[in-house]
C-alpha cells in the first residue's frame, strides 16, 4: 500500500464507480484501490467535488439547461420556489421573475413525435439569434423544459424573447413552433 | 498525499510505525487515510456526516488494530481498512434503517427538514465551475444535472431525455472529463 499510483483507473472507471454503475466485483477493485491510492481518490475526490458544485449551482438556478420532470421534483422536495410558464406551439406569455422566485422554468409544448433532431433558436427582439442544436428530450412526451440562468434573467430588461423550435434532417430545418415570451423586469 | 520534494513514504511504513507507537506517524496515517475512507462512506452510504462519522471510527479501530498487531502484513493495510470500512458502514446502515423504522411509525413530524441539495459546501471555484458548464454542450449539461442534481442512474436519465442508457454513460464520462479539464486549467 503506497501513496503512488502503480495503475492509475481511468476516469470512466471511477465515474461509473462513483454511480454504482459497476458491477460488484469491480466495485470492490475499485474500492480497495482507492483506500491504497492517493492518485486516483484525489481524482475522484476532484469529481465528487465538482458535483457537489453542481448540486449547489444548480440549486441556485445558476445556468440554464434543458431539464427533466424529475428534475423539477427534485427541486421542489428540496423546497425551491418555482416560477414556472407553460406555452403552447405559437403562444405567448406575459413573464417576469421575482426576488422571491429560486428557479424560472418554461415549459415549451408541441407535437415532436417522430423528430430525429430538435433545436432550439432564441431571439431578443433586435437582437441577434442563437441556436442550440440536438436538445436532450424525450421526444414522444411533447414538452421541452427550459431552466433558465437566474442571473441572466434577473439582470435582463423589460423586452420581447421569441423561442423557434426546428425539426433538424438531411432536408434541413423545419419550423416545428414559435413562442413568445413578453418578460417584464420586475426587480429594482 | 505526498508535498513535493518530501521523500516517498509508504502507507505500510506509516502503519509500522504507528505499529510502535510513533504519534507522529499517526497523524500523517490519519491525514491520507481520512480522505480515502471518506469517499467510501460518501460513495456507499450516500450521506456526508455518515462519511465523516465512518472516517472516525475507521481510524480509530485501524489504529487500535496495527497498536495491538492485529494487522500482521503493513502491505496489507488497505485490505484491512476496507474490511473495517465494509463492518462500520454495514453497521451505520442498520442505525439508519431502525432510525427509519421509528419514523414510520412516529410520523413524519420527527423527519429532518430537508436542506439544500448539497448536503456540504464545494471545495472549488463555484464561478468558474458555472463558466464550465456553460461551455458544455445542451446533452452534456443536461446529463450531469441529472445525475448529480436528481442523483438518477443512467437508465432513469436516458428515458427522462431521450438517450440510450449507454449514450447517458459516454456523454457524462466526456462531459466530467471536460469539466474537469476546465477547472484543473483555471487551477
Amino acid at each position: 500500500m503506497t501513496a503512488k499510483c502503480p495503475e492509475a483507473l481511468e476516469l470512466p472507471v471511477l465515474v461509473d464507480y462513483w454511480f454504482g454503475e459497476l458491477e460488484e466485483a469491480n466495485t470492490e477493485r475499485v474500492d480497495e484501490h482507492l483506500l491504497a491510492c492517493d492518485d486516483c481518490s484525489g481524482t475522484l475526490q476532484h469529481l465528487v467535488g465538482i458535483g457537489q458544485g453542481i448540486r449547489r449551482l444548480s440549486h441556485e438556478g445558476a445556468f440554464s439547461a434543458v431539464v427533466s420532470p424529475w428534475f423539477l421534483d427534485t427541486a421542489r422536495q428540496r423546497g425551491l420556489r418555482i416560477r414556472e410558464y407553460t406555452v403552447p406551439p405559437g403562444g405567448r406569455v406575459e413573464c417576469t421573475v421575482t426576488a422571491e422566485d429560486d428557479l424560472l422554468v418554461s415549459h415549451l409544448r408541441g407535437d415532436f413525435s417522430g423528430l430525429s433532431r430538435l433545436d432550439l433558436v432564441a431571439q431578443p427582439e433586435g437582437g441577434p439569434e442563437q441556436r442550440v442544436e440536438d436538445l436532450p428530450v424525450d421526444l414522444s412526451r411533447g414538452e421541452l423544459i427550459l431552466a433558465q440562468s437566474m442571473p441572466v434573467v434577473r439582470a435582463m430588461p423589460t423586452h420581447v424573447l421569441r423561442y423557434r423550435l426546428l425539426a433538424h434532417d438531411a432536408g434541413g430545418d423545419r419550423l416545428i413552433a414559435e413562442y413568445t415570451f413578453a418578460h417584464t423586469r420586475s426587480l429594482p | 498525499m505526498t508535498t513535493q520534494g518530501e521523500p516517498e513514504v509508504s502507507d505500510a511504513a506509516l502503519a509500522a510505525r504507528v505499529r510502535a507507537g510513533d504519534h507522529a506517524a499517526e497523524a500523517d496515517l490519519f491525514r491520507r487515510l481520512g480522505p480515502r475512507v471518506r469517499l467510501y462512506g460518501l460513495r456507499h452510504l450516500h450521506d456526508p456526516a455518515a462519511a465523516d462519522d465512518l472516517v472516525q471510527d475507521v481510524i480509530l479501530m485501524t489504529f487500535d488494530a496495527l497498536r495491538e498487531g492485529r494487522v500482521r502484513e503493513p502491505n496489507l493495510l488497505a485490505s484491512f481498512v476496507l474490511g473495517t470500512c465494509r463492518r462500520v458502514a454495514a453497521n451505520q446502515r442498520r442505525g439508519v434503517a431502525r432510525r427509519q423504522r421509528l419514523l414510520d411509525r412516529f410520523g413524519p413530524d420527527l423527519a429532518p427538514r430537508p436542506g439544500d441539495a448539497s448536503g456540504e459546501r464545494p471545495a472549488i471555484d463555484l464561478v468558474h465551475l458555472a463558466r464550465c458548464l456553460e461551455r458544455l454542450s445542451e446533452r452534456e449539461r443536461s446529463v450531469v444535472v441529472l445525475s448529480f442534481y436528481a442523483e438518477r442512474d443512467s437508465a432513469t436519465i436516458g428515458s427522462e431525455l431521450g438517450l440510450t442508457e449507454g449514450n447517458v454513460r459516454v456523454v457524462r464520462h466526456r462531459a466530467l472529463a471536460r469539466l474537469r479539464g476546465c477547472m484543473v486549467s483555471a487551477a
